[in-house]
C-alpha cells in the first residue's frame, strides 16, 4: 500500500503496516499512543529532571544534620524529602541551594532506619533515588566511664577488663597502647584486656583510646589509663 | 622460740669498707634480742658486724674488731612496735672523709642523726660483712638472739653506698613510704636481693647467685609492707602472760591466768574472717572483744565487752550467759569466725562447717558497746578459761600459715584475694551469701575500719 495521509479514524487492526505518521501536532500525542513500530516522534516537549548522584554524609545520627545533596539540573530552590521505608515522609527542615549541581538539605530524622531521597524542582520535575541513599543511625554509646579503669599489680594476670559500647560492633586502640604484651580482643558491644603486663617494672600508667564502630560505620572514642603499681608480695616469717 | 635462720659462708672476700643493706622488717617478740644480720668470724665474736633490734628497743648498728668496738650506731628511740613494718636501710661506708657519715641507718626514709637521734661512734676500719666471713639473716654465727618477725625485700649492696630514697619512696596517695620493688642498684661480688618467695627462701633474686640455706622452718607470709595482716597483739599480753611466736601468730597461754588477747587490728563495719586452730582442750574462748581484760583472772567468756565461743558447749557468752549456738571443739580442730558488722552478727564454723545452719547471733554494735577507754571497736579474741592447762592457738588471719606449717593443697581466698585460707569462708548466712574478708590493710583501706 502507498504511503498516505491518514485523515480519518476507523482504521482496523492490524490494516496498516509501514505507515508514516507526518503533520501530527504534538498536542494529539497525549496519553497512551499506540505501539508504532519504526515510528519516529518529533515535536515533543522537552523535560529536565533532576537527578541525585551521591550525598554526604549518608549515614547521619537523630540530630538535626546537613546533607549535601550532588547530582545535576537542580533549579533553586527545590524541595527535599527523605522517604523511610514505612513510606513516611519528612520534608527538610531547610534547603540550601548551591547550585544547579550542589543542594544541601538540613533534616532532623527522630526514626532510625534507611531513606530515600527526592528531590522536586519548582517546576515539578522530580526524582526519587534509586536506592536508599540516607541511613539514620544512633552513635554507639559507651557504657564504660572514661579514664582510669584502676590500679593493678604490676606482676601479675590482671581481672579481665570489658569495655562495654551500646551498639559497636568492633573496636580497635586509635591511640596510645596497653600496655605489652596484655591482649586486646574486639567484640560486638564490648572488649576486653587481659593478660599480664611485662613492660613496666615500676610504678607507671599506660593512656589509650579506644575506638567503637557501629554497624554503620559510625565511631566513638573513649579515652582511659590503667595504672600499674609494684608491690612486695611476700614476706619471710622466722619461726 | 625461733630457731630460723639463713645462712652462707661467701667464698670471695669482699674488703667490707663499703655497702648498704635495705631490709623490711615487722618484729616479732619485742623485749628480747633479735639479730637482723651479722657476719662473724664465730667463737667470742672478736670480728664481727651486726645489726640488732635489742630487747629495749634500740636499733644496735655495730662491729667489733679483734674485740675492739669498731663502729657503733645505737638509736635513741626505742622500737617496740610489733605490728607495724619498718623499712630500714643500713650503710657502711669507711672510706668517707666524714666521720659521721662512716655509718648510717634510716627508718621509713628518714636518717637518724644527731645527739638527739642516735649514739654514734664512727668505725676504725672496714666491716666483716661481705668478707668471707660465716653471713646470717636472722641469728649470729652459732645460732641464738634468733629474729622472731617477719622480714621483706633484703637488699645487700656490696661496695656502694645508697640512700633510703634509693630501696623506697613516698606514695604520692597515701603518704606512706612505700619500696620501690625493682630498685636501680648494684649488688656487688658478694650482693644479694632475698624475696622469701615459696620454696625459694634462701634464692637471691640479684643475680649474683649468692643463695642463702635455710636453716630451720621458714614459711611465706602474705604479710608484707604492702599489705600489713592482723597478728595477736603482743602489746596486750600483760594480764593474759602468754607466750608468743611464729610472728605472733601462735599463742600459748598461760597455764595460770585465763585472761585472754586480741588481734592487732580492730573494726568498726565491714565483714571479716579468720582462722584458729586450737590445741589444749576444750576450754577455749574464742570469739571477739572490744576491751582487754582487767585481771590475770578475767576470762573472754564473762566481760561485757565479749562474745566468746565455748569450746566446751559450744554456746556464745557474753557477760557470762551462753546461748546455744555450735558443736563443742577441743584440739585439733579449726575454728572459723565471721564478723559482719554490717549487719551486727557473729558467725563461727567449725573445721569449715558453718554452725547453727549459718543462723548468725546478734550483737551489740560497736558504738554500743565500749570499755571504759571507749574503745567502740571490735577486735579478734583468743584465750581460754581454762587456769590449769596451757592452750596452744595458732591462727590465720589470711596470711597462708597456722604457726610455723605453710598452707597447701586446696586453699581459699577471700573475696578480694588478699587473704589465704584453710576453708572457704564463703557460704550462706543468715538466708543470702555474704562476703567475708581477711583482717590486713588492703581490706581495711577498702572496706572497714
Amino acid at each position: 500500500m502507498a504511503q498516505t495521509k491518514v485523515t480519518s479514524p476507523g482504521i482496523t487492526d492490524s490494516s496498516i503496516t509501514n505507515v508514516k505518521i507526518a503533520d501530527v501536532a504534538a498536542s494529539k500525542l497525549t496519553g497512551a499512543l499506540p505501539a508504532i513500530s519504526g515510528a519516529s516522534l518529533t515535536d515533543l516537549p522537552s523535560e529536565t529532571k533532576p537527578t541525585i548522584a551521591s550525598i554526604s554524609p549518608s549515614v547521619i545520627t537523630n540530630a538535626q544534620t546537613a546533607v549535601t545533596l550532588t547530582g545535576t539540573n537542580y533549579v533553586s530552590v527545590p524541595q527535599v524529602q527523605a522517604i523511610n521505608s514505612t513510606g513516611a515522609i519528612v520534608n527538610a527542615d531547610s534547603i540550601t541551594y548551591t547550585s544547579a549541581t550542589t543542594i544541601v538539605a538540613t533534616f532532623t530524622l527522630t526514626t532510625d532506619g534507611t531513606y530515600y531521597l527526592r528531590v522536586e524542582n519548582n517546576d515539578g520535575n522530580a526524582v526519587r533515588s534509586s536506592t536508599a541513599l540516607l541511613t539514620v543511625s544512633d552513635n554507639p554509646v559507651w557504657v564504660t566511664a572514661a579514664g582510669s579503669l584502676g590500679s593493678f599489680a604490676g606482676a601479675s594476670a590482671i581481672a579481665t577488663q570489658t569495655l562495654t559500647c551500646t551498639d559497636a560492633t568492633s573496636f580497635a586502640i586509635t591511640s596510645g597502647a596497653v600496655a605489652t604484651p596484655l591482649t586486646f580482643t574486639t567484640g560486638v558491644g564490648s572488649c576486653t584486656i587481659t593478660g599480664t603486663q611485662t613492660q613496666y617494672s615500676a610504678a607507671a600508667t599506660s593512656n589509650f583510646t579506644v575506638t567503637a564502630t557501629d554497624a554503620e560505620g559510625q565511631t566513638a572514642d573513649r579515652a582511659f589509663s590503667m595504672s600499674w603499681s609494684f608491690v612486695i608480695g611476700q614476706g619471710g616469717q622466722f619461726n | 622460740m625461733a630457731t630460723t635462720r639463713l645462712y652462707r659462708t661467701p667464698s670471695t672476700s669482699s674488703t667490707g669498707e663499703k655497702w648498704t643493706v635495705s631490709m623490711w622488717v615487722k618484729m616479732g617478740i619485742t623485749g628480747t634480742n633479735n639479730i637482723l644480720f651479722s657476719a662473724d668470724t664465730g667463737g667470742s665474736f672478736t670480728f664481727r658486724t651486726f645489726v640488732e633490734l635489742q630487747s629495749s628497743g634500740v636499733i644496735m648498728f655495730g662491729g667489733v674488731d679483734n674485740g675492739n668496738t669498731n663502729g657503733s650506731l645505737a638509736t635513741h628511740g626505742m622500737f617496740r612496735d610489733p605490728n607495724a613494718w619498718y623499712h630500714l636501710v643500713f650503710v657502711w661506708d669507711n672510706l668517707n672523709s666524714t666521720s659521721a657519715d662512716k655509718m648510717k641507718l634510716y627508718i621509713n626514709g628518714e636518717r637518724m642523726t644527731g645527739t638527739g637521734g642516735i649514739a654514734y661512734t664512727a668505725p676504725t676500719t672496714n666491716s666483716r660483712w661481705n668478707m668471707d666471713n660465716r653471713t646470717e639473716i636472722g641469728s649470729r654465727h652459732g645460732g641464738d638472739r634468733f629474729f622472731t618477725g617477719v622480714m621483706a625485700h633484703v637488699h645487700n649492696c656490696d661496695g656502694y653506698a645508697y640512700q633510703a630514697s634509693d630501696f623506697g619512696e613516698t606514695d604520692s596517695t597515701s603518704g606512706a613510704w612505700v619500696a620501690k620493688t625493682s630498685p636501680s642498684v648494684s649488688y656487688g661480688t658478694n650482693g644479694f636481693f632475698l624475696k622469701f618467695a615459696s620454696g625459694a627462701t634462701g634464692t637471691d633474686s640479684s643475680g649474683q647467685g649468692n643463695n642463702f640455706t635455710t636453716a630451720g622452718t621458714m614459711t611465706t607470709t602474705k604479710d608484707t609492707p604492702d599489705n600489713n595482716f592482723c597478728t595477736i597483739n603482743e602489746l596486750d599480753n600483760y594480764y593474759a602472760g602468754a607466750t608468743l611466736s611464729n610472728g605472733n601468730n601462735t599463742m600459748v597461754s598461760n597455764a595460770s591466768n585465763s585472761a585472754w588477747l586480741r588481734g592487732s587490728m580492730s573494726v568498726t563495719k565491714g565483714k571479716w574472717y579468720w582462722e584458729t586452730l586450737v590445741s589444749g582442750g576444750l576450754g577455749s574462748t574464742l570469739g571477739i572483744a572490744a576491751t582487754g581484760p582487767n585481771a590475770t583472772s578475767a576470762t573472754g567468756a564473762s566481760n561485757a565487752c565479749t562474745y566468746a565461743y565455748m569450746g566446751n558447749d559450744g554456746t556464745i557468752k557474753r557477760q557470762g550467759t551462753g546461748t546455744a549456738y555450735g558443736n563443742t571443739y577441743t584440739t585439733g580442730d579449726y575454728v572459723g569466725t565471721y564478723l559482719d558488722l554490717d549487719n551486727n552478727k557473729i558467725y563461727f564454723s567449725k573445721n569449715g562447717t558453718l554452725q547453727n545452719s549459718g543462723t548468725g547471733y546478734t550483737i551489740l554494735t560497736p558504738d554500743s558497746i565500749r570499755d571504759t577507754l571507749n574503745q567502740r571497736r571490735y577486735s579478734p579474741m583468743i584465750g581460754d578459761e581454762d587456769g590449769g592447762t596451757q592452750y596452744t592457738f595458732k591462727t590465720n588471719f589470711g596470711n597462708g600459715c597456722f604457726g610455723s606449717t605453710q598452707l597447701t593443697g586446696t586453699t581459699y581466698s577471700d573475696a578480694g584475694g588478699e587473704g589465704t585460707f584453710k576453708y572457704n569462708m564463703a557460704g550462706t548466712f543468715d538466708g543470702s551469701s555474704q562476703n567475708f574478708r581477711a583482717l590486713c590493710t588492703q581490706n581495711l583501706g577498702a572496706y572497714g575500719g
